[in-house]
């Protein structure tokens, strides 16, 4: 039964990724986008993919069903035609899923070193990291958290972060000083009630950190760090290079045809939302 | 004055090196060794931490992630049902418990106490959340059949999540009793199924498109029984509803005595170790909070035991090292007391066999051939007549010293010992002594060490002053051979001289003189003058008798006033009756003896040989012959000529005296005194 709609599916995407093209192609003349970006064949929809989301603020939020990733999700299913199963599981889940090649895509993911190793990516936005701190935790500097031993910081399970981040967070975890979570709820609630003195946010978090009480409670530190790129996450085991290619083109298409920041804008303000998607 | 506060310093710096030895290097040691041990140990426990740190924190992961694939495996059950419900327009009841029937919820879904389907209906009181079925339909799960969920508080806000958001949601922690199950620590799953297979958009539009829930209780201790994999061993776990820990939120809880006693108690965290977290899991839009502590086991498990026994060993090995050195800092020095004391010993016994041999008078020496150098004593040198300095000698300034008669005799016996022909060398040379004597002296020595080819390198002995024993073996000698009174030789000495004489001659053809003399009236001067006077005038007269002689001739005194000469060498007989007459003028001077002038003669008698006897007897005979004719004939010496020769024929007179010889030979000219 699922190969029959996995074929259905590959009819319309043949249609519909078709016209996708088309009107990427138009965009991206009218943009200048480069030639060969227009020869570019769109990705292979013989098969269902498989793409995971995280429960994370703006990102996807589970309460409500949507969110900046399931956009992205929805448009690149839309765009390739291709059949994806979304799956919502914890961010350390999912790494482990894309390095052993059960999974597919996820969203959202930034790179290092040990991660490259098993994923590639494909850029769609840039943000700053930075470190949301109760004020009763009397910290005025990111040194003054680490040097109090006694603070504990809560962050989400196999999260990276920015180069002064990643520091802290190593340098806390050696003190045995992290609070992990599966969920970024999981984490207010736990700052809220004063369960970890500190944790570390970006600008999806923003409708959380807009109520009242933690307004009230806390102050936000910049790490001072450069934007971070995040994009969409390749499993290396199960796409073959030229099928990341093809990935990495139409995600570059969402880009260059403005469609990465409507969805954006769907979320934050313009101006924010341009300084999110735009590439230095 | 200078020279004190440089040696306090000396002194100083010696007690400081002292110091140094007996406790500094010892505590060195220790500290070194100490530090060594504190700086591994330090590392090793910083390893270990890592180590079980690392381990902890893979355990917390670890556990997360399989309650996370749990409660995901779960909800895979109740996506089934739903996929099965939605794609009923109207459910059967025989199928649904076909469907559930056919699904694995054996042991590896052991938490789940069944699935049901939930449908809302309009009430007289509202609206009305049912249970329409409950699969397996044991006994136990009729009683929720009469349950109106919406009654319940927790499960109409977990409905009504579960519907808005389209997703599984998950109950805050009940007691499933209020669900007529058994009663235990449990939650309820719930999963909505909407008319369209899509799910759709928006919160109102799944409000208006739910066709039923999917609902499923589960015990929570059920469900942890379930998990892949064994928990940790030496871990102790609770997992809390939410995120206040407290004992009504407790879902689970595996723990140790000391922790499940604080628990009890009411406290909500565990014991104090070494190690704890705590990790939120969001579910189904609930957080759980999964603690973990480490028991004592934990770092034991973890090679924690490695760090202490570092740390003892060390200190251990520390304290045996630095034992060791102290020990052999004590040894060195116990060695260099008892290297002073041997070498005090030594000193010693070399000073009282240095007196020994300097008391004894001897000289002590030691020749060092490869040099050429003779050491020696202060006493040896006294005795080779040299200074005190310089200490060394070469070896040709001492052979030097050596009388040259005796320098071959010593050279042959030092080469012979030299060469190994004799063990012991002996000698007994002269030396140089003070105001040109020469001193007899006894050297004696060893050979002491020779190289591998056995030639010899170092030859030590002594040297003994033998000059007095010498001076008495000449006297010995010299009283045995000659006269005491007079020291011309006696009887015996003088007839070995006499025989040698003769012996001489007859080898080579020469002429041999004998002059036998008689004082004539000396018995009457002894008697009227005393013995005293009369041996005064005895040697007087061999005093002038030896002044009348060559050197080369020899005087003997043979009788209480006989005297005879041997006269030797170039002779005839002109010559021989020369030394006569010289020796009658001589005898016949007057003297002094006692104040008193005194004169007296002599009678001599004179043999030549060959001409007057061939050997001494007959020789003797003539010239006492002649002698006792002179006697006889009363003529006195007069020294020219005038006196008798003795004829070969003539008979022997006699005047009753005893014959030097004891018999008279036949010739010889007779000489007498007045």
């Amino acid at each position: 039964m699922r190969w029959h709609l996995g074929q259905a599916r590959a009819e319309q995407r043949r249609w519909g990724g078709a016209g996708s093209v088309a009107v990427a192609a138009a965009l991206a003349w009218l943009v200048g986008a480069s030639g060969p970006a227009l020869a570019t064949p769109g990705p292979d929809c013989s098969r269902p993919f498989s793409l995971a989301l995280h429960d994370h603020g703006l990102l996807y939020s589970a309460a409500t069903g949507g969110g900046i990733d399931k956009d992205i999700a929805d448009e690149m299913a839309r765009r390739s035609g291709c059949k994806f199963f979304v799956s919502l599981m914890p961010r350390a889940r999912i790494w482990q899923l894309i390095e052993s090649g059960a999974l597919d895509f996820s969203l959202s993911g930034i790179s290092n070193p040990q991660r490259d190793k098993f994923a590639s990516f494909a850029w769609c936005f840039r943000n700053r990291y930075q470190l949301l701190v109760r004020r009763d935790a009397q910290v005025q500097k990111i040194e003054d958290f680490e040097r109090q031993r006694g603070l504990q910081l809560g962050v989400i399970r196999s999260f990276r972060y920015s180069e002064s981040a990643n520091r802290l967070v190593d340098r806390l975890a050696e003190q045995q000083r992290l609070v992990h979570a599966s969920g970024l709820s999981a984490l207010f609630a736990a700052l809220t009630a004063g369960q970890i003195l500190a944790m570390i946010i970006e600008p999806f978090d923003l409708p959380t950190l807009e109520s009242a009480q933690i307004r009230a409670q806390t102050q936000v530190l910049d790490f001072g760090d450069a934007p971070v790129p995040h994009g969409l996450i390749m499993s290396r085991a199960s796409l073959s290079d030229t099928e990341q290619s093809r990935w990495r083109a139409l995600i570059q298409e969402m880009q260059a045809d403005g469609t990465l920041l409507r969805i954006f804008e769907k979320y934050f303000k313009p101006e924010l939302a341009r300084a999110l998607v735009e590439r230095p | 004055m200078s020279q004190l506060p440089r040696l306090w310093q000396l002194l100083g710096l010696s007690a400081q090196a002292r110091w140094l030895r007996w406790r500094g290097l010892p505590l060195a040691v220790l500290s070194i060794s100490l530090g060594l041990t504190l700086s591994f140990w330090h590392s090793e426990q910083q390893r270990e931490q890592a180590v079980q740190r690392q381990a902890f924190d893979a355990s917390l992961r670890d556990v997360s992630e399989r309650i996370e694939q749990r409660m995901a495996a779960h909800a895979h059950v109740l996506q089934g049902v739903q996929g099965f419900l939605s794609a009923s327009a109207q459910v059967d009841a025989q199928a649904f418990r076909r469907y559930v029937e056919a699904l694995p919820l054996g042991a590896d879904f052991v938490g789940v106490q069944g699935l049901a389907w939930v449908q809302p209906q309009a009430g007289p009181r509202g609206m009305a959340y049912r249970v329409m079925q409950m699969e397996p339909g044991v006994a136990r799960n009729q009683a929720l059949l009469q349950l109106d969920l919406a009654a319940q508080p927790a499960l109409r806000e977990l409905l009504q999540q579960a519907q808005e958001s389209g997703h599984l949601a998950l109950s805050a922690r009940l007691n499933l009793a209020e669900l007529g199950l058994p009663a235990q620590p449990g939650f309820v799953l719930a999963l909505p199924v909407y008319r369209r297979a899509a799910l759709p958009d928006t919160p109102a539009a799944r409000r208006e498109a739910l066709q039923a829930w999917v609902l499923a209780p589960v015990a929570a201790g059920e469900l942890m029984a379930s998990l892949y994999g064994e928990l940790p061993a030496a871990l102790s776990l609770a997992l809390y509803d939410g995120q206040d820990l407290a004992e009504r939120h407790l879902l689970y809880r595996r723990a140790d005595a000391s922790w499940q006693r604080s628990a009890e108690a009411g406290l909500q965290a565990p014991p104090a170790t070494d190690r704890q977290a705590r990790e939120y899991l969001v579910l189904g839009g609930r957080t759980w909070t999964l603690q973990l502590a480490a028991g004592p086991a934990f770092a034991a498990r973890h090679g924690a035991d490695y760090a202490p026994n570092v740390l003892r060993m060390g200190v251990l090995l520390s304290v045996l090292l630095s034992l060791l050195a102290w020990m052999l800092g004590n040894a060195r020095e116990r060695a260099q007391a008892l290297a002073e004391q041997m070498t005090r010993a030594l000193r010693e016994s070399e000073q009282r066999w240095a007196f020994a041999v300097e008391g004894a008078g001897d000289g002590v020496w030691d020749w060092h051939l490869p040099r050429g150098l003779l050491s020696s004593s202060v006493r040896w040198k006294q005795l080779m007549g040299l200074l005190p300095l310089p200490a060394e000698l070469p070896m040709e300034q001492f052979w030097a010293l050596i009388h040259p008669e005796d320098l071959a005799r010593v050279r042959s016996e030092a080469q012979a010992c030299l060469d190994g022909s004799q063990a012991q060398f002996s000698a007994e040379y002269r030396v140089a002594g003070s105001a040109g004597r020469w001193n007899w002296v006894l050297a004696r020595g060893t050979v002491v060490e020779r190289n591998l080819q056995q030639q010899p390198l170092r030859m030590i002995g002594t040297l003994s002053d033998i000059n007095a024993r010498r001076q008495s073996e000449e006297r010995v000698r010299f009283m045995a051979l000659h006269d005491p009174l007079t020291e011309l030789a006696n009887r015996a000495h003088f007839d070995e001289r006499l025989r040698f004489a003769l012996a001489h001659a007859r080898r080579y053809h020469e002429p041999v003189g004998l002059i036998l003399l008689d004082l004539d009236r000396f018995k009457p001067i002894n008697d009227q003058f005393g013995h005293a006077v009369g041996d005064q005038l005895l040697q007087t007269v061999a005093r002038r008798i030896k002044t009348a002689v060559r050197e080369t001739d020899t005087v003997g005194r043979i009788g209480g006033d006989e005297f005879v000469v041997l006269l030797s060498g170039p002779l005839n007989r002109e010559s021989a009756q020369g030394v006569a007459d010289k020796i009658y003028t001589q005898v016949a001077q007057p003297m002094e003896l006692g104040g008193m002038r005194l004169e007296i003669t002599c009678s001599l008698g004179l043999a030549l040989f060959p001409e007057d006897g061939q050997d001494e007897l007959s020789l003797a005979k003539s010239a006492d012959d002649a002698m006792y004719r002179n006697k006889r004939a009363g003529r006195p010496w007069l020294g020219d000529g005038r006196y008798a020769a003795a004829a070969p024929s003539s008979e022997p007179e006699r005047d009753g005296r005893t014959d030097p010889k004891s018999s008279k030979g036949p010739g010889g000219d007779g000489v007498t005194a007045p």
